[in-house]
């Protein structure tokens, strides 16, 4: 085979291994995160790490003012709610697809006084409207993914708040109507 | 036949060491950076399910679940004012004014992109803790070693030639940071004295 055209399939396979890497990389790392979840609390259930410190090595650049719950999405068996009452600074709750896209947000302010009551579904069911009429319902993009909250800990004085709001994170798969 | 085997596992290797070597390059080194302001930036479309192939892998490896825009904004430095590369083992003075969002903070990380371990357990300032000159600017010094005021301690991990990441978060940024993220005024970061 003539060096040039050897050269020429080397790039080019280079080139596909190197966008096939790039691709598979936030969902390889998403992944990794979420099976260490999974392995600690289980699909549907929330995790109430401690405020992150220089000993949290479960996500790169944490930050240090937030206190985080998270929770591993599955919805290949049925729809999953996530129902949390926020404190009175800031706090958010985001839905992450698996490949690590933020695809929904929701914060206090949206939420203006009201407590959190999501249900992440694979199709938006107008049943679930009538069980759960002060819902909000999210299709995420994928039947898997990671749901993380956030609190804001500005001060030792937002720490038991926050604490609170971080207990008060439940992630539980709906049963069918019986 | 032997001669042909030997030439396509030969390629095969010096491909996926290209693609390996311009993959880390990518996500280390490379990658989208849209918005530049002093030594800070930012890419508008980290954490957002509109980021790009590239974006979406720099922000896994260097941010993993990162808000979109319209709920946080992130600038990022990894140099001073100068364009020299931060190291932890040198101190810099970052000086401005506070940033128009709902709260923000700045945080330090080592070359690994987690928080610094250090005795004051110190990894951030925020709106909140950190002090203000009477006439609203502050001043924020970081550096291995104690300093008066505002510190934030970058311990000495990596030696003297340990890297430095700081981050500057902006939650819920005002209408006008999230329409024009360049004009942003953010802090200066230049360096303190001499660097060992």
């Amino acid at each position: 085979m003539k060096p040039a055209r050897l050269i020429a399939i080397t790039l080019s396979l280079a080139a596909v291994l190197h966008l096939g890497i790039i691709w598979l990389v936030p969902r390889a790392i998403t992944g990794i995160f979420m099976s260490r979840v999974i392995a600690q609390a289980g699909a549907n259930h929330a995790l109430t790490p401690p405020l992150p410190t220089d000993t949290a090595r479960s996500v790169v650049m944490p930050s240090p003012d937030l206190l985080y719950a998270v929770c591993v999405y599955d919805l290949s068996a049925g729809p999953v709610r996530v129902t949390a009452q926020p404190p009175g600074g800031y706090w958010s709750a985001a839905v992450y697809d698996r490949n690590s896209d933020n695809v929904f947000t929701l914060n206090d302010h949206d939420l203006a006084g009201r407590p959190l009551d999501l249900i992440l579904t694979q199709a938006a069911d107008p049943t679930l409207t009538a069980r759960f009429p002060n819902a909000r319902q999210v299709p995420p993009p994928h039947a898997t993914g990671v749901l993380l909250v956030r609190a804001l800990v500005l001060d030792s004085a937002h720490m038991q708040p926050a604490l609170q709001a971080q207990a008060s994170v439940r992630c539980t798969p709906i049963a069918p109507a019986g | 036949m032997i001669r042909n085997l030997a030439t396509a596992l030969a390629v095969l290797l010096v491909a996926c060491g290209l693609a390996a070597g311009s993959a880390w390059w990518a996500l280390f080194h490379g990658g989208p950076q849209d918005v530049a302001v002093g030594a800070w930036r930012m890419n508008s479309l980290a954490g957002s399910a509109q980021a790009g192939l590239y974006t979406r892998a720099r922000v896994a490896v260097t941010g993993l679940f990162a808000l979109n825009a319209s709920e946080t904004i992130y600038f990022a430095a990894a140099q001073d004012d100068a364009g020299r590369p931060l190291r932890a083992a040198c101190r810099y003075t970052l000086t401005g004014r506070s940033l128009t969002a709902r709260w923000w903070s700045i945080t330090a990380y080592a070359d690994d992109f987690f928080l610094i371990p250090n005795a004051a357990q110190r990894f951030s300032y925020n709106m909140g803790n950190l002090a203000f000159a009477p006439d609203g600017s502050f001043t924020l010094t970081t550096g291995p070693d104690p300093q008066p005021g505002n510190w934030l301690p970058t311990g000495r991990q990596g030696g003297r030639q340990g890297g430095l990441h700081l981050l500057l978060r902006l939650y819920n940024p005002a209408p006008a940071v999230l329409a024009l993220p360049q004009a942003t005024p953010l802090p200066s970061i230049t360096p303190a004295g001499d660097c060992p």
